[in-house]
């Protein structure tokens, strides 16, 4: 009977492996968004007698049955996804590592890869969802321009040929271990112990590198997503097969008698 | 009553178990470093007459451990041990184990962990990756981490991860095995960094080992009713 549980493990490992990609497939469009894998491993182990001794060899034996999988982990894949132009002035793309400091209507940080950036009414940079950056940076109503360098200084120009004016510094952090970041939804992360404190990356060392007019795409490989779907489709038929073997056996054994 | 009845029994049950195994090794076709476990069956208690009935049992057989295909992620914690090897783990209650599941991750304390909070062992204990770190791990397993703020590059050399051999590993769940014999230092493994093992499960095996099974299944039954409805013919004779 332990089969028809075991098989059963596989293909609810493989329905929840298709959960993901489905998350992931309809993240495809989904700026800053960071693809997800699942991870797999191997149930306990029990122990089945199979007889103490034979003719030829006299030490007791068992056999270590499987018990079948389980899905232990939701891993964030954190490569970069492409750099598309967007000629929106207030967009910003983070290359390499770092996210954006944002702080919810409760003062609560945020950390994000989007960096579709808006003014509030107060002049403020927001995301889309209203999250101001922090620290805030806000650009004056009568700018004329905003200029945001590669080291994430805020500059703006009043008039046209003007000197620039610096108006704030966007600040990126990173994490030890962004893997451990939890997922809010919203593609905002939370720190966790896991990923250990925000690291503020300091411009001055050359590790900031902002893109001004420019969105970060979503780093799921379409292609990569529809192989996995296939594989977790023909893994679950084949588990599914076992639990209609074990039927079939189970059939047998009840018609025997007669 | 005959004793053929529980011959074909013992191999009915016996097919039985295999079919538990085919479950499991086909429910993890999708494990990261999962070695596929193999049965055979083995004659017992063979009667000493010429036609005396023999029973047949299922065996532990072996646990196949040829390497799993390389899946590249380019994660800096994943790595994937090459040829006969295992990484060395101690769990929190210090219990000493053998992994080939390099699925890592660094915890709070930026330990080298499993994804169950092991630690990975190198040769002078648990592997802690400074901060502000890159992880690097060549082929030969050797851990050094690069601070590289653009201008200048620093380099440590923290470690080695302990590559073992062992025999006679006994599963125990989450890739994880207990050595049963001698472990010693695996001097031919390979370690590759960014990469994991998959499983190393032939499905198309798995699927001939399932319709074989059900076959032998099927034949035991038959032998069982013959030998049940000669058994109700013998019975039935003084009556006729």
């Amino acid at each position: 009977m332990r089969s028809l549980y075991t098989a059963a493990t596989g293909m609810r490992a493989q329905q929840m492996r298709i959960d993901n990609i489905a998350n992931n497939l309809s993240n495809v469009s989904t700026t800053g968004y960071k693809k997800a894998r699942e991870a797999f491993e191997d149930l306990i182990y029990q122990t089945v007698p199979v007889g103490s001794t034979t003719l030829l060899n006299q030490r007791p034996m068992s056999l270590e049955m499987g018990t079948g999988t389980r899905l232990v982990a939701i891993q964030r894949d954190f490569t970069t996804g492409d750099l598309t132009y967007s000629g929106n002035q207030y967009d910003i793309a983070i290359g390499g590592r770092g996210f954006f400091v944002v702080e919810d209507a409760n003062g609560n940080q945020r950390f994000t890869r989007d960096g579709r950036f808006q003014r509030n009414v107060n002049g403020e940079l927001v995301t889309a969802a209203g999250m101001s950056l922090s620290p805030s940076i806000q650009i004056p109503e009568d700018a004329l321009r905003t200029v945001i360098n590669e080291d994430g200084t805020v500059q703006v120009e009043y008039e046209d040929d003007t000197a620039l004016v610096t108006v704030g510094q966007i600040q990126l952090v990173d994490f030890q271990n962004p893997t451990g970041l939890r997922a809010a939804g919203g593609n905002v992360y939370i720190a966790t112990p896991e990923s250990g404190q925000p690291q503020f990356m300091d411009p001055s060392q050359g590790f900031v590198n902002l893109q001004q007019a420019f969105l970060e795409s979503s780093n799921v490989d379409v292609a990569e997503e529809l192989i996995n779907m296939i594989v977790a489709q023909r893994s679950f038929e084949m588990s599914s097969k076992v639990i209609e073997t074990s039927d079939q056996m189970l059939q047998t054994v009840s018609s025997m008698k007669r | 009553m005959s004793h053929e009845i529980y011959a074909s029994l013992s191999g009915a049950l016996a097919v039985w178990q295999q079919t538990e195994l085919t479950a499991n090794n086909l429910a993890n076709v999708s494990t990261n470093a999962f070695k596929e476990q193999r049965a055979t069956y083995e004659q017992v208690a063979r009667d000493a007459r010429p036609l005396g009935n023999s029973f047949s049992r299922l065996v532990p057989g072996f646990v196949n451990q040829s390497d799993g295909p390389i899946i590249q992620d380019n994660v800096d914690t994943h790595i994937a041990v090459r040829g006969g090897g295992f990484l060395l783990v101690q769990t929190r209650t210090g219990e000493t184990l053998l992994t080939r599941n390099g699925n890592l991750r660094l915890d709070a304390d930026r330990y080298l962990v499993t994804q169950d909070g092991e630690w990975v062992m190198g040769q002078t204990g648990p592997i802690r990756i400074p901060q502000d770190e890159k992880l690097e791990i060549d082929r030969f397993g050797n851990i050094t981490t690069r601070a590289d703020n653009g201008f200048d590059v620093m380099v440590r050399q923290v470690d080695q991860l302990r590559i073992m051999s062992a025999e006679g590993l006994t599963p125990r769940g989450g890739g994880r095995y207990a050595p049963e014999g001698l472990v010693g230092d695996a001097p031919y493994a390979e370690v590759v960094q960014g990469a994991l093992e998959g499983s190393n499960v032939d499905p198309m095996r798995e699927m001939v080992e399932l319709i074989q099974t059900a076959r032998y299944f099927d034949i035991y039954q038959k032998a069982i009713q013959t030998s049940d409805s000669l058994d109700q013919t013998i019975y039935a004779l003084p009556r006729g």
